[in-house]
């Protein structure tokens, strides 16, 4: 990495946030936290324990689902998506706040889960029995959370420490704690790229393993008799999927100026469109491997969950399974085939809005028929207002993630300044090919 | 091997890609623009003389897959038809278990015919042409450049001049040593 | 090390051709020898009927279907490597993918004959092919069974043409440097090719087609494999991980048998300078990863089969680990999801003789996952009166080894006979000679390039 590189990097990022920003996201918080609060407090609705799930399920999925791709292309010593890494590694700023909702659902759950009232048998009255069930969950995701704050640690500390030692102040209390006892940019580089190296195969096993239950126990196990061996690994792959709609929609709004424009030339969006468009696929695929197996069964205890989501004509749930599958797999899938779409900044990003959108429409249509349990005849309008309310509070969770995120970013230098293989990232856009 | 006798030109032969390179945009420079390059490995700096157009290799695959889908849909619905008998309770034309061999058969035409596109447009099988010499297969890239007699001496002039390791004039006046 | 240069690949290549020594004619005939008692045990079959096999009621399906899945298994790495991972700009496949892709195609070739051997009346198979008759009798589109005919032919299809494809350039390298007869042969094999820049560009297209299209084919062959199970309601079988977990099982086994391939006959073929302790080390690192996804999925199918109260499910998933099955049980966790994990190990991963062991014991393993998924499942129905067990005769027995000297004799006359090793896109992967800076670069440079310590 050339000192001049380095240089340039550090002189355009930048160490304010604008108050209209700032004051946008307090409102949309605000709004969002009112709505879910007043609907729990005030009129205890099932809306608002829907909402708070999913909108938890999906600002956590994707916060932690960053670091996990940081952890993944630091594994495979992917070059290209070196200029990706601290846009994603940030998105960690929405997981406490995804944990916090997560609280207060564990902590209400006696009165809403769709298991609490009933009278389980066998493996899952251990397994589904409350307090064994928030516990484990909330430790579990805790734990990926604090696992993800140390390799964090070895990825801001060398750049916080590197660009001080540079001239550039990265003041603050986080970017302050990150280098405390610093013994010089040689050592401490290179123990952080050892650290990460161990690291980084760890947190990705425990993000599969915990999301996986996640999966399973705070979705699948909603519809009490319904399972399905794949739903773990679909659960926690969907959260990768918005993971890296999430780093496109940022790099798009945040390039230019959070460094050199080079480091997210046509070249890099093409190429994390195409990771894009393979996640893409393996969405599909794991999608209809599981919904072909069901058909083809057609056993009582595994049908209904399809049935009641796809073909009830009695409930409006079907609708929104086309425009789920639609807007996950179909509109993503013939898009990003071209380079027109995967190549050019604002298309790409487009396409990633979608797939955020289709995403929590998915968890929506997943958690929501066991919780709002709607009666035969329902209207449109009485899944629509639910989801208006989920789409208001996920919003009212990223915005306070956001502010998270944004609170860091003036602390830490936006690219990784002291990543060996971030020159070559540069390397990569000149290419023509 | 046989060549044809009323081609003339001035084949020139590089072992370095910079020359090389640099040979073509003089040789066209100087305004002749009937010359064939070969080379031993697919480089990005060569892909400047592939030609603005993208390689029409693509819509065939994109046909060849349309025909696949819609033939595997009406081999799988017709024939059903044909008895028209319920089996393991599934309906009829049932769209799901039909996906796989739609899904099969979209890649098995589109495969083909990308097989088949690569080999035509590319000229394949066809005849070498008349300035390839071995090397362009192994070490060297080459340049045959197209012209008339008169204009031959100027030609492997200009390749000399631009470090060209060896040149030569077809039809061969000597074999040049491997 | 001798630097690489374009000069250099080829002269490797062309000396991997070079006339074998005599141990090479003396496995060739070993190798011979069980191909003859290969078919000599399917003569006998066909004489004698499917009576000779341990098939019967309930277990109708065993060593031969667990054989053909095994053998569709091996030759998933092919496609991986050769497609996946140039779609995923890995640069460690060069040195190796042309070797994984003939390991395809005879993986596949060797798995076709399975069906046929299970037919047992294999004059008939082509009943199986969609063709239009005087009776109009078309197969059932909607059974698994037809599903699969038709995924492997498309399968072994498209890799033959792939491998083609990337073979035409290293055939004119061979036109170019060889006399005689072998002239004449790659004459016609190499087609014209002379690399302008009018065929490298739709070559070069056609190729990334070929491997975008060859992708999403791979992942949907093993799937269709894995419905041939999953769409029945048999415990054990109807789950809905099958799919993505017989992929990776089957690129466990496939990248598995590669090494098990690669680490003598880089040796023997003095290859060492190409394919280094990098690719393979790169190859167990792969290996990791698909081993902890197997894992996962052994660890899932248990945990639901626990969690959703189905006593057969339950009863199944107990029976495997305990059951007359047991040791094909835990040889296949040992094997698959214990042993690859010993790569996690730098030593592992630099030993190549412990990479060698490993691969081997992986390819056991990956035979009897199939096995103890197919078998065990039979044996037990749902009613214990249909009850039953099934033991490899003999002429299985053999059909199975012979199996093995089948594929075993392909790749060896593959390796001696066409360019092994990709000579054109391992020259791609060096930096291009030039007047100014001409470093010519070793695989060793890329890999170090690769390696973690270089800091700026």
């Amino acid at each position: 990495m050339t000192k001049e590189i380095v240089q340039d990097i550090l002189e355009k990022t930048p160490r304010r946030i604008s108050l209209g920003l700032r004051l946008g996201l307090v409102f949309l918080t605000l709004v969002g936290v009112g709505l879910l609060a007043g609907g729990i407090l005030i009129r205890k609705s099932t809306w608002s324990v829907e909402a708070l799930l999913v909108a938890s399920l999906v600002t956590g999925g994707l916060g932690q689902a960053g670091v996990v791709w940081s952890a993944v292309f630091e594994m495979t010593h992917a070059r290209w998506a070196r200029s990706y890494r601290r846009i994603l590694e940030l998105c960690i700023a929405f997981v406490p706040v995804s944990l916090v909702g997560l609280l207060v659902l564990f902590v209400l759950s006696p009165w809403w889960a769709p298991f609490a009232s009933d009278h389980l048998e066998g493996a899952k009255a251990v397994w589904l029995s409350i307090p064994f069930w928030a516990v484990r969950n909330f430790v579990g995701l805790l734990g990926v959370f604090i696992l993800s704050g140390v390799y964090l640690y070895y990825c801001f500390r060398p750049d916080v420490g590197l660009a001080r030692e540079r001239g550039a102040g990265f003041q603050g209390w986080l970017a302050e704690r990150l280098i405390q006892n610093w013994k010089g940019s040689d050592v401490e580089v290179e123990k952080s790229v050892r650290m990460r190296a161990r690291l980084s195969p760890v947190l990705c096993l425990a993000y599969v393993w915990v999301y996986s239950m996640v999966g399973f126990d705070l979705v699948m196990a909603l519809d009490k008799h319904w399972y399905s061996t794949l739903f773990g690994a679909y659960f926690m792959t969907g959260n990768l999927y918005m993971g890296l709609a999430v780093g496109l929609v940022l790099a798009c709004v945040l390039r230019g100026r959070i460094g050199p424009d080079r480091f997210f030339s046509p070249k890099h969006f093409g190429l994390m469109g195409t990771l894009l468009f393979a996640f893409c696929f393996l969405m599909g695929d794991f999608f209809w491997s599981q919904f072909l197996t069901i058909y083809y069964g057609n056993l009582p205890e595994e049908t209904e969950y399809l049935l009641l989501r796809t073909c009830d004509p009695q409930l409006p749930w079907y609708l929104l399974a086309w425009t789920v599958l639609v807007g996950f797999f179909g509109i993503p899938f013939i898009a990003l085939m071209f380079r027109a779409v995967k190549w050019v900044a604002g298309r790409v990003t487009m396409i990633s809005i979608v797939v955020i959108a289709a995403m929590l429409m998915e968890r929506f249509l997943t958690t929501g028929p066991p919780i709002l349990k709607l009666q035969p005849g329902a209207s449109l309008e009485e899944m629509l207002l639910p989801l208006g309310v989920t789409l208001g509070a996920t919003l009212g969770l990223l915005s306070a993630g956001a502010l998270l995120y944004v609170w860091i970013m003036k602390q830490v230098p936006m690219l990784p300044i002291s990543d060996p293989y971030l020159a070559d990232s540069l390397k990569d856009a000149e290419e023509r090919r | 091997m046989k060549r044809r006798i009323e081609e003339c030109g001035v084949v020139g032969s590089f072992a370095h890609l910079d020359s090389f390179i640099e040979a073509i945009y003089t040789i066209r420079a100087e305004g002749f623009d009937q010359f064939e390059i070969f080379s031993p490995v697919l480089h990005e700096d060569l892909q400047a003389f592939m030609g603005e157009k993208k390689s029409p290799v693509r819509i065939s695959t994109l046909v060849g897959a349309l025909a696949g889908l819609i033939g595997a849909g009406l081999l799988t619905a017709l024939s059903v038809l044909i008895w028209n008998m319920v089996v393991g309770g599934k309906p009829i034309v049932s769209i799901p278990a039909f996906m796989v061999p739609g899904f099969e058969l979209t890649i098995l035409f589109a495969a083909v015919a990308t097989f088949l596109a690569v080999f035509y447009f590319a000229g394949l099988p066809g005849k070498l042409s008349a300035g390839y010499h071995p090397r362009f297969s192994n070490d060297c890239f080459g340049i045959y450049v197209k012209t008339s007699q008169q204009q031959q001496a100027q030609i492997k002039m200009l390749l000399e001049k631009k470090k060209a390791q060896s040149c030569w004039l077809v039809p061969q006046e000597e074999t040049p040593s491997r | 090390m001798q630097p690489q240069s374009y000069a250099s690949i080829t002269r490797d290549t062309l000396e991997t051709l070079k006339r074998p020594r005599r141990t090479y004619w003396l496995v060739i005939l070993i190798l011979l020898a069980l191909c003859l008692a290969f078919f000599a045990a399917w003569g006998y079959q066909i004489h004698q009927g499917m009576g000779v096999t341990g098939l019967g009621n309930p277990v109708g399906w065993g060593t031969y279907i667990t054989t053909m899945v095994f053998w569709i298994g091996i030759a998933h790495a092919g496609t991986l490597i050769s497609a996946i991972l140039l779609l995923l700009r890995a640069r460690w496949r060069t040195s190796i993918y042309r070797i994984s892709e003939a390991v395809t195609i005879f993986a596949l070739a060797t798995a076709g004959m399975f069906p046929l051997l299970h037919m047992g009346r294999l004059w008939v198979g082509f009943y199986i092919l969609p063709y239009p008759s005087d009776r109009q009798l078309w197969p059932n589109f909607q059974s698994p069974l037809v599903w699969d005919v038709l995924a492997i032919s498309t399968y072994l299809t498209v890799s033959l043409m792939f491998f083609l494809i990337g073979l035409i350039p290293d055939f004119a390298i061979l036109r170019d440097n060889s006399r005689g007869m072998k002239k004449k042969i790659m004459t016609v094999l190499a087609m014209g090719w002379q690399g302008t820049a009018r065929q490298w560009k739709h070559y070069s297209a056609g190729y990334l087609l070929f491997a975008a299209l060859a992708t999403p084919l791979v992942i949907s062959v093993h799937s269709v494999v894995s419905w041939d199970f999953a769409m029945s309601i048999l415990p054990g079988w109807h789950t809905t991980i099958f799919a993505p977990y017989f992929v990776a099982g089957a690129i466990l086994s496939g990248l598995a048998m590669v090494m098990t391939i690669l680490i003598p006959m880089r040796k023997i073929m003095r290859l060492e300078h190409i394919i280094t302790a990098w690719h393979l080390g790169s190859m167990a690192k792969m290996t990791i990863l698909v081993s902890l996804i197997v894992g996962y999925a052994y660890v899932v199918e248990y945990f639901i089969a626990w969690y959703s109260g189905n006593s057969y499910e339950q009863y199944i998933f107990s029976y495997r680990p305990t059951g007359e099955y047991a040791y094909v049980f835990w040889i296949m966790v040992v094997c698959n999801a214990v042993m690859p994990l010993l790569f996690f190990i730098q030593k592992c991963r630099q030993d190549l003789r412990i990479m060698f062991v490993i691969s081997i014991l992986i390819n056991v393993g990956m035979w009897f996952e199939r096995y103890n998924i197919i078998v065990s499942t039979l044996s037990r129905d749902f009613l214990p009166f249909a009850w039953g067990s099934y033991r490899m005769s003999w002429v299985e027995a053999t059909i199975l080894i012979g199996s093995f000297g089948l594929f075993f004799l392909l790749v060896l006359l593959f390796v001696k006979h066409l360019p092994s090793i990709a000579a054109t896109e391992i020259k791609e992967t060096l930096t291009a000679p030039r007047m100014e800076s001409n470093e010519p670069q070793t695989s060793r440079e890329i890999a170090q390039v690769d390696s973690k310590e270089i800091i700026s």
